[in-house]
């Protein structure tokens, strides 16, 4: 994993025209999909097929119809489920643990169960416990630890084989605020510095803003929504929100004198549109400054990805 | 508490094989688990070691007698010697002190495999521990094939192990290795049925542990097995007048094969011994059913 | 009246303390309650709940002591953690059920059972047995049982917990609009920026101490301890860095690698964001984005623990 990501580098997974059924329920519907390297976040409201995704990616299911490549391998066959798992890490949602053994031993077996020679698997062990920041508590039996532990346990032993793609589902639930700061700044590093595939499944839409490039947004089985999530948020032209302190009433007029397409916002902010006039703020401090204005925040106007989310599934209804 | 991750993630530069055998490990972690805790150990091998002992003096003092009475400076059987002779008259042979040792023991063996078999599966399922397993390169079959070492181990160290020692001692203290000679094919006679027993009892442990969330429960359904079809056996064995009925029971039947390959006295059982084999192999085979359906769920749901 | 009264507060379990040496009065509204792991959230809520009872001191709710007081428990909704639905009911005969047990008539209880339900976007599912219930869908059904009898103070632990967005916006729009209607929230969560969206209000915890209470501004402004941060993206920082530097409380300048973004750390946030308009006019340094970033939860949030 020396190369440094590109955007011409081969995408990790191919899935074209995916189905999958248990019985009557269609999990997948001829699912299409093509997973970039990098950082990636998996959306979708529950029951969407993210679990049956998953255990494609896994090599846990057959495909009854459809073509997909996984990091190189073939899940219609046997022995390319079992190979694709050695380029996949795996950090599930649920709680999960090896009874009976310390921290280091669960990750130094499930490395051997992968592949790693022995001696391999335990300096491996130790590398990954210590990226994710566990100490002598390595040497102490797994249930005991805490949660915030038993979550960095269940990165480190996704890691362990250093795998091209990690999927990571729900890798915040449960933890405190310095808990989930610490783990996303992880993932942030993986995906971005490290540059390994990731596949983040996650409602909680902050945490895939601050770690994830593209997202892929999924609904009854297929891909509702997929792109990069900067494109995805951006708005025509050039609007600016911004805070405004002291005489915001004076500040308005001024707007309105100069020409300024303005909209009053929920928050008590007022959203701009600059484009044509300038391509910055300054010309808006000169107004706030001849206003007795002052200017708290100024941000560019995006959408949220909870818009983009919500428009993604909403489309799909209509078509 | 959290802390600034300051360390840098370091490339696996090491190779990724697709080991065939690569389930051991996991034969090693469950034997590793379970010999963390040493009371259980202690309580658990503890009888069966002490009895060992106490058989493989037996067999030694037997030789001993054998090989002749020790003269003393009086000139006449000392009084230890005949109070060794008087016990020695009441010794049996060495086959036939294996056989009863595992009879003698044969309560302990059970709890060893039940102890150490009942949470193999029950506890991964508890944990979640399927979860990280089958997102490996392990196939249903390596799970299994794991876990049955893992039993077989403890099984075996119960009653193989105790068996050996005692041919052992037996072989070095006959005379010119005479115990050898003569009785050779008890060795691995002893090897299979130990084996045998350990690989039975542990399929049918592992079975039920796949049945259940918690460990106690299935500790509690395993001596429910046990007991119950022990108990019927007897009851309608008595009622009927008929010992086939012992049958019903798979320590019944283990017993009647015990017998059969170690030249036991057959007790109660006079029934054709391929009957016995073949109720043990049903038995068996519906274990591992048993098994490869609820690991082929396991997978599923991880 | 006041939401809550603590005086002196404590409980302890055997050795181990849960809460020690808390006072204080939550006025109605809507409160967050925030701490790390172990702080005494979950000892906090119970109290609170009249689960269980103080150690020492004393805690008033809606002006009553909350422990096993049926007039408490009628005015007061609870949405645990922990998942405790009777997985052979319907949704709606397990709320109806629940309200029956605290007083309601058959029919009261079964008609406030659907409506509760219907507020919380199950109006389909209710009639199904809970067995089949997604994660998201048993979550509401809780946040149903605890609003059904219109409590005038709900009491939430990590209420948007297993929430796929859609349904997370859901519930967050029925609390601000029961908080409108009059109904108090205290809400435990983890999530900051959840908590950010339903209230400026916090109470944070550590150590089973109160830490930390009131609006997140107000808050911030105490932390004197630490400057308030400026985050301005330029075309020409450094230019700006140069102007600026002058202005009220500046305390340190810090430039990005490219010249693009620049960090101001000042002591005096207000005077700061006053004078900075004439200087950027003057400069003209392009500037097209600016931002505090540590004024929010997160970050009062990370002072005071750390």
């Amino acid at each position: 994993m020396a190369e440094a990501s590109s955007s011409t580098a081969e995408a990790v997974v191919v899935i074209r025209g995916l189905e999958k059924s248990y019985g009557s329920v269609r999990a997948l519907r001829s699912l299409s999909l093509e997973l970039a390297p990098g950082p990636t976040g998996l959306l979708g409201p529950n029951g969407a097929g993210k679990t049956t995704l998953i255990k494609l990616l896994l090599g846990l299911l057959r495909p009854d119809a459809g073509h997909a490549t996984i990091a190189g391998c073939d899940p219609t066959t046997a022995s390319g489920r079992l190979a694709l798992r050695r380029s996949v890490g795996y950090m599930p949602e649920n709680e999960c643990s090896i009874p009976g053994l310390t921290g280091l031993e669960i990750v130094s077996t499930l490395g051997q169960l992968t592949g790693l020679t022995r001696a391999d698997s335990l300096s491996r062990a130790h590398e990954v416990l210590d990226y994710v920041g566990i100490d002598e508590a390595r040497y102490r039996l797994a249930d005991e630890w805490s949660a915030g532990m038993k979550q960095r346990l269940k990165l480190a032993q996704a890691l362990v084989h250093d795998p091209g793609l990690l999927l990571l589902d729900e890798p915040t639930s449960g933890l405190d605020p310095k808990g989930r700061r610490h783990m996303l700044d992880l993932i942030h590093d993986l995906g971005h510095v490290q540059h390994k595939s990731l596949l983040l499944c996650s409602h909680l839409l902050p945490d895939i803003e601050r770690t994830c490039r593209d997202v892929v947004v999924l609904k009854e089985g297929a891909v509702a929504l997929a792109g990069g999530i900067a494109e995805l948020t951006r708005t025509d032209g050039i609007r600016v929100r911004v805070e405004v302190g002291g005489d915001r009433a004076r500040f308005e007029q001024a707007l309105a004198a100069s020409g300024y397409a303005c909209t009053p916002e929920v928050n008590g902010r007022i959203a701009i549109r600059l484009d044509g006039r300038a391509s910055d703020a300054d010309e808006l401090f000169a107004l706030a400054a001849d206003s007795g204005a002052s200017l708290r925040s100024i941000e560019e106007v995006r959408s949220s990805l909870e818009q983009v989310f919500v428009a993604g599934v909403a489309n799909e209804e209509r078509t | 508490m959290a802390r600034t991750n300051t360390e840098v993630y370091r490339p696996f530069r090491g190779t990724l094989g697709a080991r065939t055998l690569g389930f051991l490990a996991l034969a090693r972690a469950g034997i590793a688990a379970a010999t963390k805790r040493k009371l259980p150990l202690v309580i658990l091998f503890g009888p069966p070691a002490i009895a060992t002992v106490i058989f493989s003096f037996v067999v030694y003092a037997r030789f001993a007698l054998e090989a002749g009475v020790t003269p003393s400076p009086l000139g006449g059987p000392s009084p230890a010697s005949m109070i060794a002779v008087g016990f020695a008259k009441q010794m049996i042979q060495v086959r036939e002190e294996i056989f009863m040792f595992h009879l003698a023991m044969s309560l302990f063996t059970l709890l060893v495999i039940a102890w150490f078999g009942a949470g193999l599966i029950a506890d991964d399922r508890r944990l979640g521990a399927h979860l990280l397993y089958f997102a490996r390169p392990l196939s249903r079959s390596g799970y299994l094939a794991a876990k049955f070492l893992t039993v077989l181990f403890f099984g075996g160290i119960a009653v193989v192990a105790p068996g050996l020692v005692i041919c052992i001692v037996a072989t070095f203290a006959s005379p010119d290795f005479a115990f050898l000679r003569d009785e050779g094919s008890l060795i691995p006679r002893t090897i299979l049925f130990g084996t045998l027993w350990a690989g039975v009892w542990g399929s049918v442990m592992l079975a039920i542990s796949s049945l259940f969330l918690r460990k106690t429960l299935a500790l509690v359904a395993s001596f429910a097995f046990f007991m119950i079809t022990t108990a019927i056996s007897v009851v309608l064995a008595n009622l009927q007048q008929d010992d086939r009925f012992l049958m019903l029971s798979l320590q019944m039947n283990m017993q009647r094969i015990a017998g059969w390959m170690l030249d036991g006295p057959s007790m109660r059982m006079h029934w054709d011994v391929r009957w016995s084999f073949a109720v043990v192999l049903g038995i068996t085979a519906a274990a591992w059913a048993i098994l490869f359906a609820r690991v082929r769920r396991l997978e599923a749901s991880a | 009246m006041t939401l809550l009264v603590a005086r002196d507060l404590a409980r302890w379990y055997g050795p181990v303390v849960g809460l020690v040496d808390v006072a204080l009065e939550l006025e109605p509204g809507v409160i967050g309650l925030l701490g790390p792991n172990g702080a005494g959230k979950s000892t906090f809520l119970k109290l609170v709940a009249g689960e269980i009872r103080p150690s020492r001191g004393t805690i008033e709710v809606l002006g009553r002591d909350p422990f096993a007081n049926r007039a408490h428990f009628a005015e007061t909704g609870f949405v645990p953690q922990q998942d405790a639905l009777y997985n052979d009911m319907t949704g709606r005969d397990f709320v109806a059920f629940l309200l029956r047990l605290s007083g309601h008539s058959a029919k009261q209880a079964r008609d406030r059972a659907g409506q509760a339900l219907e507020r919380v976007g199950l109006a389909d599912a209710m009639n199904r047995p809970t067995r089949g219930y997604s994660r998201g869908m048993r979550q509401r059904t809780k946040i149903a049982q605890a609003i059904a009898h219109a409590p005038k103070l709900l009491v939430a632990d990590e209420p948007l917990a297993g929430l796929d967005p859609i349904a997370r916006r859901g519930i967050v729009e029925l609390m601000l609009e029961l908080a409108r209607g009059g109904t108090s929230i205290l809400v435990s969560s983890h999530v900051l920026h959840e908590v950010e969206e339903l209230t400026d209000n916090v109470l944070l915890l550590h150590r089973g101490r109160v830490l930390a209470q009131g609006e997140v501004p107000e808050i911030r402004a105490l932390l004197s301890r630490h400057p308030r941060k400026v985050e301005i993206r330029a075309r020409d920082a450094r230019a700006l860095a140069r102007a600026v530097l002058d202005l009220p409380g500046v305390g340190s300048l810090r430039i990005s690698a490219d010249g693009t973004s620049l960090g101001v750390e000042t002591h005096d946030l207000e005077g700061f964001l006053s004078a900075l308009p004439r200087t950027a006019a003057a400069v003209r340094a392009g500037i097209r984005s600016l931002e505090t970033p540590d004024a929010g939860l997160e970050a009062v949030f990370e002072y005071l623990v750390s």
